[in-house]
């Protein structure tokens, strides 16, 4: 396999060599010189971190997603002014809150930061004794409820709280199960398809206890509905994440819901001090910087960008349509993946002589840097954090890979 | 391209590389015009912006990021890089420029303390890092001095940890028992009149095999004590990276022997354990680094002679003004910086200090200095601290107090 591992060596011959040479129709070299010399990440080098292009998806692993230009430019004009932390945190939950249409908004550390302060909020109800105690929740509300199929690693930012998650998997189960020690219902959006309560058994049971129900939609954006829907559709509060779909900083994440628990969990919070929220600080650069992609995500033509996307996925796909054996397919996922066109490809690993591993791998070696998705039906690659021109050297790179590999088969 | 536009890739190698003359002028030209342009971002919303002569307050936003740290957090946030591995390189940068054993970043140094506490109660044993803040069957007892208890010991509550308070070295010798964890020591210029100092402290806890935590958010300047503290044995050290490393004000750093770091580390964010609700990006990880390199290769002793004149400009500007009176605060061994206390005869000008405050603060520009009446210990008078000034900024401050003595007195 073609390694470009000393990148900044190869990129100096490529200029040097003169971009006139032409390496068949798809001029590879052409493409990585110019996309290395836009993105060569210098910053990043300097450490010795390798910048990749994210087929994979919005994953924190992957460092979520890449924040807009104009985003940037709101997050530096953010740092260069003194302002009350406290003043900005309240003006802008407000204007986010105005913007999805709920009643009230707060910027998180992140998504698993506001199923925390969530649950501050219901457990200690804003009380000033309760907030300083906690996670020692003796005598208060400490108990939150779950489906059992929605367990998961973020529901220790429930437990951190000092709580107990108790598990249900039917509508009875949730009825008997809320008593006085109940502090909140946790449901997980993306895991509804897995269990036999739905949203309405979680949300119809909370109203008649009088038990706040929270929503985890961290990775509900898009669709760019669900900013509202979900509040709307009689979930207490709603947490999302500030650095996947919105395209905010990575480190961010909202709260939004009903005005008194929001009250409560921001007083959970940074930047006040004796709070469990204050090892989850937020600056004012991603406070400003989460604001801006709110707007933007707000007015966003997102038809257009679906179709860019599916753009992206049809030329990858045609791209590699000569390898042997090769099959793809764009598609969309069902409920609990991301509403965005994927390319899955597939081709007989014995054939062409390299596994769907194997290939991803050699991908992630290579210079520039790919990652992308297997499992046992092929690769999967997600179109929605690839720029403009990165779908074609994921094209390129992957019929380079496949093609060298079938050459030796 | 935006980002190009604003400071070049060129450029911004180049200020990596020749640092003070490059960072004094580049920061000099960013600043001067800085407070009479409209802050739109912020006016919009109807916030307050200010002039901070007051301190790296989390509530007033803890600091000003220097351009180039701006610039490098702009460039790293156009790149896809895996998380994992940048906290890797970067703490390993840390480490090298500290001389700590091991490093990373941590979302500010009240989370460095959390993940302390989940090194020393859980470590790397999954089963309990799952468990926390249920702490049952684990080392769950934090020693420490009565006198360091401060808002921040939330941050060891809330693993489950109990604190347990001693005053003497006699009282850490009979408080010490199997269940506990560690030893907790807090710097700070709010915690003075300890009867146990740090070198004790370390000397004690590793008698008992115990690691040391230390508390030092605010404790640079000096430079020093970014490698000093690691030096003297302390197991893990936590600074906050929003002031005065002028890194992102959401940014920490948890430094200190490798044992303990690796431990804290395999709880932290992005993995699914109790710390992962609070969450470092990129941009904050680049950004810290490149604002701890920036800060390490400054002239330090070129920012004090520059506080001083800040000082000394505001003293000689409000000289022969009615009744008022100017003294610098003498520096103690925890304050990092000079200190203006500005006096008047309140009752012959019938401006009391609270009103001097309130009218700053209400000014325009507005600005934010402090009663030092409040101070531990407390002083007299207005009080004025230069180390967030922009340049130019000092001479609005004369000139409102001018105008708000005078109104007074004539």
């Amino acid at each position: 396999m073609n390694s470009f591992r000393s990148s900044w060596d190869r990129r100096r011959f490529l200029l040097a060599a003169g971009l006139a040479s032409t390496v068949g129709v798809l001029r590879p070299s052409n493409l990585y010189a110019a996309y290395l010399a836009d993105r060569h990440g210098e910053s990043y080098r300097a450490l010795g971190v390798r910048p990749l292009i994210n087929a994979g998806g919005t994953y924190t692993t992957l460092t979520g997603s890449v924040i807009s230009p104009e985003v940037r430019d709101a997050m530096a004009e953010a740092s260069r002014y003194f302002v009350p932390l406290i003043d900005l945190q309240l003006a802008v939950g407000e204007r986010i809150a105005k913007i999805a249409g709920v009643e009230a908004a707060m910027v998180t550390c992140g998504a698993t930061s506001s199923i925390a302060l969530a649950t501050a909020a219901c457990v200690t109800q804003g009380d000033p004794e309760k907030i300083q105690r906690i996670p020692d929740t003796t005598g208060m509300k400490n108990e939150v409820i779950m489906v059992k199929s929605h367990r998961m690693g973020f529901d220790h930012a429930a437990r951190s709280i000092g709580t107990k998650i108790i598990e249900v998997e039917t509508p009875e189960e949730l009825e008997k199960a809320i008593n006085e020690k109940t502090a909140m219902l946790l449901f997980v959006h993306i895991f509804e398809s897995r269990g036999k309560i739905n949203r309405n058994h979680f949300i119809a049971a909370g109203k008649r206890h009088n038990v706040p129900v929270f929503n985890d939609a961290a990775a509900e954006l898009p669709p760019a509905t669900n900013l509202s829907a979900i509040v709307g559709e009689g979930f207490d509060l709603v947490g999302f994440s500030g650095g996947k779909g919105l395209r905010g900083p990575q480190a961010s994440g909202i709260l939004l819901g009903r005005k008194d628990l929001i009250d409560a969990a921001h007083k959970n919070n940074n930047p006040f001090s004796d709070t469990i929220g204050r090892a989850m600080k937020v600056g004012k650069e991603e406070i400003m910087g989460l604001l801006k992609a709110v707007e933007i995500y707000h007015q966003r033509d997102h038809d257009a960008d679906q179709k860019q996307w599916r753009g992206f996925m049809e030329r990858i796909a045609k791209m590699v349509g000569d390898v042997p054996s090769i099959q793809s397919e764009v598609y969309i996922p069902g409920p609990g993946g991301h509403p965005v066109p994927y390319l899955r490809v597939k081709w007989d690993q014995r054939k062409v002589g390299l596994t769907y591993s194997e290939c991803s791998e050699a991908l992630q070696e290579g210079e520039p840097r790919v990652d992308l998705n297997t499992s046992d039906n092929g690769l999967e690659l997600a179109s929605y954090n690839l720029f403009p021109g990165e779908e074609r050297i994921v094209g390129m790179r992957l019929r380079e890979v496949l093609l060298a590999a079938a050459k030796k088969a | 391209m935006k980002r190009k536009d604003r400071l070049s890739r060129r450029n911004f190698v180049q200020a990596g590389v020749v640092l003070p003359a490059a960072a004094s002028s580049a920061a000099a030209a960013a600043s001067a015009p800085r407070i009479f342009e409209s802050a739109s971002v912020y006016e919009r919303l109807g916030v307050r912006t200010f002039i901070n002569a007051v301190g790296t307050i989390t509530t007033f936003s803890g600091t000003l990021m220097s351009p180039q740290v701006r610039a490098a957090m702009d460039e790293a946030s156009s790149n896809f890089v895996l998380i994992h591995e940048l906290q890797e390189k970067a703490g390993k940068r840390i480490a090298e420029l500290t001389g700590a054993e091991a490093a990373f970043v941590t979302a500010g140094a009240s989370c460095a303390l959390c993940l302390s506490a989940c090194a020393v109660t859980a470590g790397d044993d999954r089963e309990k890092m799952r468990r926390l803040p249920d702490v049952t069957g684990m080392k769950d007892e934090i020693i420490i001095q009565k006198i360091h208890h401060t808002s921040y010991d939330h941050a060891f509550r809330m693993v489950g940890a109990k604190l347990v308070d001693v005053e003497t070295a006699a009282d850490i010798a009979k408080a010490v028992n199997e269940k506990t964890a560690a030893m907790a020591f807090v710097r700070s210029h709010h915690v003075l009149g300890h009867k146990v100092g740090l070198e004790e402290y370390v000397e004690i806890a590793h008698k008992h095999n115990l690691p040391v935590i230390l508390d030092a958010a605010a404790e640079v300047p000096p430079v020093e004590n970014l490698s000093r503290f690691v030096k003297m044995g302390v197991d893990m050290v936590a600074f906050s990276g929003g002031k005065n490393l002028r890194g992102p004000q959401c940014s920490g750093i948890l430094m200190g022997k490798k044992e303990w770091i690796d431990k804290a580390y395999a709880n932290a964010a992005p993995a699914n354990y109790l710390p992962r609700i609070a969450k470092v990006g990129k941009e904050e990880i680049i950004g810290l680094v490149t604002a701890l390199e920036l800060y390490m290769r400054k002239d330090h002793d070129a920012e004090r002679r520059e506080w001083y004149a800040k000082l000394n400009r505001i003293a000689e500007g409000l000289q022969g003004l009615p009744t008022v009176y100017t003294e610098f605060i003498p520096n103690n061994d925890f304050s990092h910086s000079p200190r203006l206390s500005v006096q008047w005869d309140e009752e012959k000008l019938g401006l009391s200090l609270k009103d001097m405050v309130r009218k700053l603060r209400e000014g325009s520009p507005s600005i934010e200095a402090s009663d030092m009446r409040s101070f531990n210990p407390p002083w007299k008078g207005l009080g004025l601290f230069p180390y967030l000034l922009q340049a130019g900024e000092e001479t609005i401050i004369t000139n409102r107090i001018t105008e708000i003595v005078r109104e007074h007195a004539s």
